[in-house]
């Protein structure tokens, strides 16, 4: 329970006041530092959760609370290290619980707040405690822990499980005698609202609200800008490198927005997209190879497991060559990022955003309303697709697959950006069905890549002189495992692909993308 | 959920020591702890400042679900609940010598399998239909034994006991309490016994004044003395506690 007090109130008195009315014993007051922890994207609170780290001399503690109140508070001890990756964490109970949650992202501090709290506890003549009020003013810091503002004090009543008695007693004072009225939000959202901010303000998926009459210059212009919103918000995670997934964010903004430059065609004035569609190509060179590492990282410990004992320690020299090269890679993209055609690049492109106004001469689809481009965009794509799938037989060629799964990814792409045209529930489904022909080829291509790939590395290690015999043995191993899942992929490939391409599917997405008139004349009969 | 049982048939060995530092420790760590007073004397109640009340006596604790769950009380310490003793408890053998059944505590602890992660059962002495109950509802016992002649001849009563009633011995966990490094006796005894009992657990708990104390502050050790010996002896017996649940 919350109430907020007044800005101006003389907390000591207020507290002296209560202490006698209530006959409850002050303790010691605090200074506490609170970082309200998350994960960039917001994992723990979409799980429901709020993780509080508060630090002050001689109190550290870590509160795991349900933001539904569904149970009671958990309190676990402040690790030694700076909180930050679960899988740094000693194994246990917090780990249990944020490992699965937090996945691969690092925990950051969304936000800080100073704390002067007050506590006041309720005991009986046992010397237990029933409840605990806390008194407590705050101090916000913005996100570089610069400016400080105040927020409301407030009063918050602890309860203790069993003790219902005397937290009724104590509501109802609150309430009925100094007419307190309970908050409805947290002091984690009101000082986020501060802030201008929300808990959830970043998610790395397309969300997008779209008007199906709008011209579809100025649409697109709204998709374009959205993706390189989100591309800007990871920008300096990136350039630190604090964790994977802001660096594999800023990289999937920037090739979403390559597929809709070139996608939704003769909407914007072809010289300009034709120069950001080879920009936005360069971004995705000068990055690839730092993501590379970083998959590679990720998935080390599948690898890892894929080897039987006695080999999996012979691999560690691989983890210890890919660690470096990461590293490497990861400085030169700073560079690169740094860099003035970097620079030029979001310049110009900001420009771009900005223009309202069509040329004089604008493009042939730029004022043709949003849904009808994005019919025929999606109703095309799909049907090249079905095209390219249909053709591919047990004997064709890794590369036939490969486009395959491009054409895939546009037209998964498209989908996501115009979902808000259609039924929420159809358009889902159908995303849906493609998501899961293309977990298959994208499957196989990871596969041959990653196999490729582990024979360059051996080389290198060969060159850099990392790892003994026994690594290279294991490496070996590894390639042959992948080759057999790569096989396998392959010969599931026929089956994913029939079930994409059946009469259920097909009709639905000619309903949703290419009514004919005839059948928009029968529905309107 | 896990479910300890602290146990032995003889009285005064430092069940209640144990049960209630290795609760306190559990919790501090992050698990969520249910610690159930079994004993009608209601120590452990009594160390954590708790009155022994439970709501319709032992009688509803095993009829209703929901009074058992009415009854928990938070304590001081964070993740760590308590079900308290009643006087009435001493009933509780009769109403299960009455349902002449060895599952009703396991059946009554079901519905707490999602709230806790551990249960810790500070039982009574002696050898009785209730303990048959907490034989069969926890997943391990610690036994903690004073390293005495006589110690050792009530543990193997326990020991005979499990055995003619085909119950598994290998989670019977014994370890030393109340250890006076000075007395010969007891030197030998910590020296000897875990030859012939392998599951026998490395740490002993030592003859400490400040275990004694717990009485008069009313709180685990560690809250008041989290550097004396016998606090030190406790965080090893509880490192090694559990792990040996983990790997139940
Ligand atoms: N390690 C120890 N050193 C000194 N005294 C101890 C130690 N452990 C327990 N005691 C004391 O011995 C007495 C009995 O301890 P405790 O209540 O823990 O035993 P118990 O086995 O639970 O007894 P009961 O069978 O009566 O329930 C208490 O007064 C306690 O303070
Ligand atoms: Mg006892």
């Amino acid at each position: 329970m919350r109430y907020l007090l007044d800005h101006d109130i003389d907390l000591a008195a207020f507290a002296q006041d209560l202490c006698k009315k209530r006959s409850l014993t002050a303790l010691s007051p605090l200074n506490i530092q609170r970082q309200f922890m998350d994960s960039f994207d917001w994992r723990l609170y979409k799980a429901n959760v709020a993780l509080e780290l508060e630090l002050a001399p001689g109190h550290r503690k870590l509160l795991w609370k349900l933001t539904d109140n569904s149970s009671p508070d958990l309190v676990f001890p402040v690790p030694r290290a700076k909180l930050g990756f679960a899988a740094d964490l000693r194994e246990g109970p917090l780990k249990d619980r944020l490992a699965p949650l937090l996945e691969m992202r690092k925990l950051i501090a969304q936000l800080t707040i100073t704390t002067h709290r007050q506590p006041l506890c309720l005991r009986d003549q046992e010397g237990k405690t029933l409840l605990t009020l806390n008194l407590e003013h705050h101090q916000l810091q913005d996100a570089d822990g610069q400016k400080v503002e105040p927020l409301p004090p407030c009063l918050t009543v602890e309860a203790v499980r069993g003790y219902d008695n005397a937290f009724a007693v104590c509501i109802d004072y609150l309430e009925n005698k100094l007419q307190l009225s309970p908050s409805d939000t947290s002091l984690f959202q009101d000082g986020l609202v501060r802030l201008g901010r929300y808990a959830g303000d970043y998610s790395s998926k397309v969300k997008l609200v779209l008007e199906p009459s709008l011209p579809a210059a100025e649409t697109t212009r709204t998709i374009l800008r959205t993706l390189y919103t989100t591309m800007l918000r990871n920008e300096s995670g990136t350039i630190q490198d604090i964790d994977s997934e802001f660096l594999h964010d800023f990289r999937v903004a920037g090739r979403r927005t390559r597929s809709a430059l070139s996608q939704i065609k003769n909407v914007l004035p072809q010289t300009e997209v034709d120069i950001f569609k080879s920009e936005f190509a360069w971004l995705g060179q000068i990055t690839g190879p730092t993501r590379d590492m970083d998959v590679y990282l990720l998935d080390f410990e599948k690898y890892r497991n894929l080897l039987p004992e006695l080999l999996k320690p012979a691999l560690d020299p691989l983890k210890t060559f890919l660690t470096r090269h990461q590293r490497s890679e990861q400085q030169k993209m700073v560079r690169a990022l740094r860099s003035k055609r970097y620079r030029d690049l979001k310049k110009n492109y900001t420009a771009f955003l900005e223009q309202e106004t069509p040329d004089s001469e604008p493009p042939a689809k730029a004022q043709q309303p949003t849904k009808k481009t994005a019919d025929q965009r999606i109703w095309k794509t799909y049907c090249r697709l079905v095209e390219e799938g249909r053709a591919i037989h047990p004997e064709s060629p890794a590369e036939d697959l490969h486009e395959l799964r491009k054409t895939g990814k546009k037209l998964r792409y498209l989908m996501e950006f115009f979902q808000s045209l259609y039924p929420a529930e159809d358009i889902k489904a159908l995303i849906k069905s493609l998501k899961l022909l293309q977990e298959n080829l994208g499957n196989f291509q990871d596969l041959e890549v990653q196999t490729h790939a582990l024979q360059g590395f051996a080389n290198q290690m060969q060159q850099e002189k990392i790892g003994s015999v026994d690594t290279f043995l294991a490496m070996g191993a590894l390639c042959l495992h992948l080759n057999e899942q790569q096989q396998q992929a392959r010969t599931e490939f026929a089956e994913r692909f029939a079930a994409f391409d059946d009469d259920i599917n097909r009709d639905a997405f000619q309903q949703l993308f290419h009514k004919t008139s005839r059948s928009s004349m029968k529905s309107k009969g | 959920m896990k479910t300890l049982a602290i146990y032995n048939i003889k009285g005064g060995v430092g069940k209640t020591a144990t049960a209630v530092n290795m609760a306190y420790l559990a919790a501090r760590e992050g698990q969520r702890v249910l610690f159930w007073d079994l004993d009608p004397q209601g120590s452990s109640t009594y160390y954590f400042r708790i009155q022994p009340k439970v709501k319709g006596g032992s009688k509803g604790l095993f009829s209703a679900k929901h009074k058992l769950l009415e009854s928990i009380k938070g304590t001081d310490y964070p993740n760590l609940d308590l079900l308290p003793a009643d006087f009435s408890y001493r009933k509780l053998d009769h109403t299960l010598m009455g349902a002449k059944k060895r599952n009703s505590l396991r059946q009554v602890l079901k519905p707490l399998r999602d709230e806790y992660d551990l249960v810790i059962l500070d039982c009574p002495p002696s050898i009785s239909v209730l303990s048959e109950n907490v034989f069969t509802a926890s997943d391990a016992l610690m036994v903690p034994l004073i390293p005495t002649t006589l110690s050792l001849r009530t543990f193997e009563q326990l020991l005979k006991f499990f055995r003619d009633k085909k119950l598994d011995l290998d989670r019977i966990w014994p370890f030393f309490s109340m250890v006076d490094r000075r007395k010969k006796l007891h030197r030998d005894i910590v020296e000897i016994f875990p030859g012939e009992y392998p599951g026998t657990m490395d740490y002993a708990i030592p003859n400490s004044t400040h275990v004694e104390l717990m009485g008069l502050k009313r709180s685990p050790v560690h809250s008041f003395a989290p550097r004396c010996p016998a606090a030190i002896a406790y965080d090893g017996l509880w490192t090694e506690l559990r792990e040996r649940l983990e790997n139940l």
